[in-house]
């Protein structure tokens, strides 16, 4: 069947081959369609992530609500924007870190504060876990409004470069922020999560022995292994709380006079892409993931009374770290735990005194 | 096929590429839809209960109140105290194993 002639099909073709190059080369449509495939995709990742602080914000609220609080979702979004910490001078670095630790528990103990009235018939661990849970929703909607912004600054200026950066980072915070609205849970019902490793493989050495707090949220052991008296420093457990583990191995060094042979610190830390979970390495240095001001205090600690420091780490990715503990993470706790005793029949002898804190959140470990 | 114009290769090229776009962005589709409707695999909280005389220990399913060092009864075998030891997570595939273990 013949329908056009060989003549005008060529002719046809010409014609959209020569519109195709017009709209391609002299004009800015391939860019708009771009801005608008970038700026779609962007805006529904970001939906999502508006959804997830959404549901972070609803498993608090109705935690609140168990707990008998009114107007929970009202009192949870309050607390979404209300706390934010001002980075110090630092052109003038005299002093930074003691300015810097004064901000943080400022503002910890503000936040607790208000939580604490907020909940006022509510015990110490079950107000720790609301004020982590609340932390972690804040945190999340943080990184949603700072997204939103350069979102809309992308849309107001036409910036096809910044919608495209969004549009491909955006997957990967979303897979990245996922898990903190899972760790939600685990803070709600008390189950352990990844970073909750140090503080595990404390309860191993310390097991059921007394529990003194020596600086806020923070508990000591002693115990004798093997003719040692082994300090055990953790954050105070069951609850969700890190503790100030610096401030209490400065206050121990000093209450000991400086009669410590050995300070071992165990945490979890980040894995690189590749390596397994659940890894036991030994490192030297304060193993403490804090801005600053904790790790510092240990470090002065040690060189101030020449104190050899051991690191014990667990390895993990990030999600895990923050994700309900998984049984790899539970089982290398054991190896943690092994090594340590293995520095301590190592590197001491009979009669010194050694310190080990276990670094993380004490969520769901006494 | 379109009368007479069988022999072109100008406009087999067209139809070609047209089908290729065509595929590829339907490939394209079909792979974004996979990637997100990949779902986490569903998870149960274990809790590991030992005995602090004897070191027997059992593995029984997470109630909330639970955390590590809670003592949850005495032991069956030596009337020890029975505490928890460890909670963790695993995919709910793998069989839940409990009784005695090392």
């Amino acid at each position: 069947m013949v329908l056009l002639d060989n003549g005008v099909w060529d002719q046809i073709i010409s014609l959209i081959f020569l519109v195709m190059f017009t709209l391609y080369f002299m004009t800015d449509l391939p860019q708009r369609v771009q801005i608008y495939r970038y700026s779609r995709l962007a805006a529904s990742k970001l939906a999502m992530l508006e959804s997830m602080v959404r549901e972070s914000v609803s498993k608090i609220a109705g935690y609140l609500s168990k707990l008998g609080v009114e107007n929970p979702q009202e009192i949870v979004s309050r607390f979404l924007d209300a706390y934010f910490v001002i980075q110090p001078v630092d052109i003038e670095p005299t002093d930074i870190i003691k300015r810097l630790g004064h901000l943080i528990e400022s503002n910890e103990r503000k936040f607790k504060n208000d939580v604490a009235k907020l909940l006022p018939n509510v015990g110490t661990h079950a107000r720790n876990n609301v004020a982590a849970s609340l932390a972690i929703a804040s945190a999340l909607n943080t990184v949603y409004k700072t997204l939103r912004h350069y979102y809309i600054v992308g849309r107001k200026y036409d910036n096809w470069l910044l919608l495209m950066q969004l549009s491909m980072i955006l997957p990967q915070y979303l897979r990245e922020l996922s898990p903190y609205v899972k760790a939600i849970d685990a803070f709600v019902k008390g189950i352990p999560i990844g970073d909750s490793v140090g503080p595990l493989v404390a309860f191993k050495l310390a097991g059921l022995s007394d529990r003194i707090e020596i600086v806020e949220d923070t508990v000591v052991s002693r115990v004798e292994i093997e003719g040692r008296t082994v300090y055990v420093v953790k954050a105070k457990g069951p609850g969700a709380t890190v503790g100030r583990p610096g401030k209490a191995v400065a206050k121990l060094v000093e209450d000991l006079r400086c009669n410590v042979a050995r300070i071992i610190t165990v945490d979890a830390a980040l894995k690189l892409e590749g390596e397994a979970t659940g890894e036991v390495v030994e490192g030297t240095g304060a193993a403490i993931g804090d801005p600053g001001p904790e790790k510092i205090e240990i470090e002065r600690a040690a060189v101030r009374c020449g104190v050899p420091l051991d690191a014990v780490i667990v390895k993990m990715s990030s999600e895990e770290a923050i994700k309900p503990m998984c049984r790899e993470i539970a089982e290398a706790a054991d190896r943690a735990y092994n090594l340590v005793l293995e520095i301590i029949r190592n590197r001491t002898k009979p009669g010194d005194n050694v310190i080990v804190v276990g670094v993380g959140n004490s969520v769901g470990v006494y | 096929m379109f009368g007479g114009v069988d022999s072109d290769p100008f406009l087999y090229l067209a139809i070609a590429l047209l089908v290729a776009f065509v595929v590829q962005g339907v490939l394209s589709y079909l792979s974004q839809r996979k990637s997100g409707s990949e779902q986490e695999r569903p998870m149960q909280i274990l809790v590991v209960v030992t005995c602090t005389n004897c070191g027997h220990s059992e593995t029984t399913n997470f109630t909330e109140g639970m955390f590590v060092g809670r003592v949850v009864g005495s032991c069956p075998k030596c009337g020890g105290k029975l505490i928890v030891s460890k909670i963790f997570t695993q995919p709910i595939q793998q069989s839940l194993k409990t009784g005695p273990q090392r």
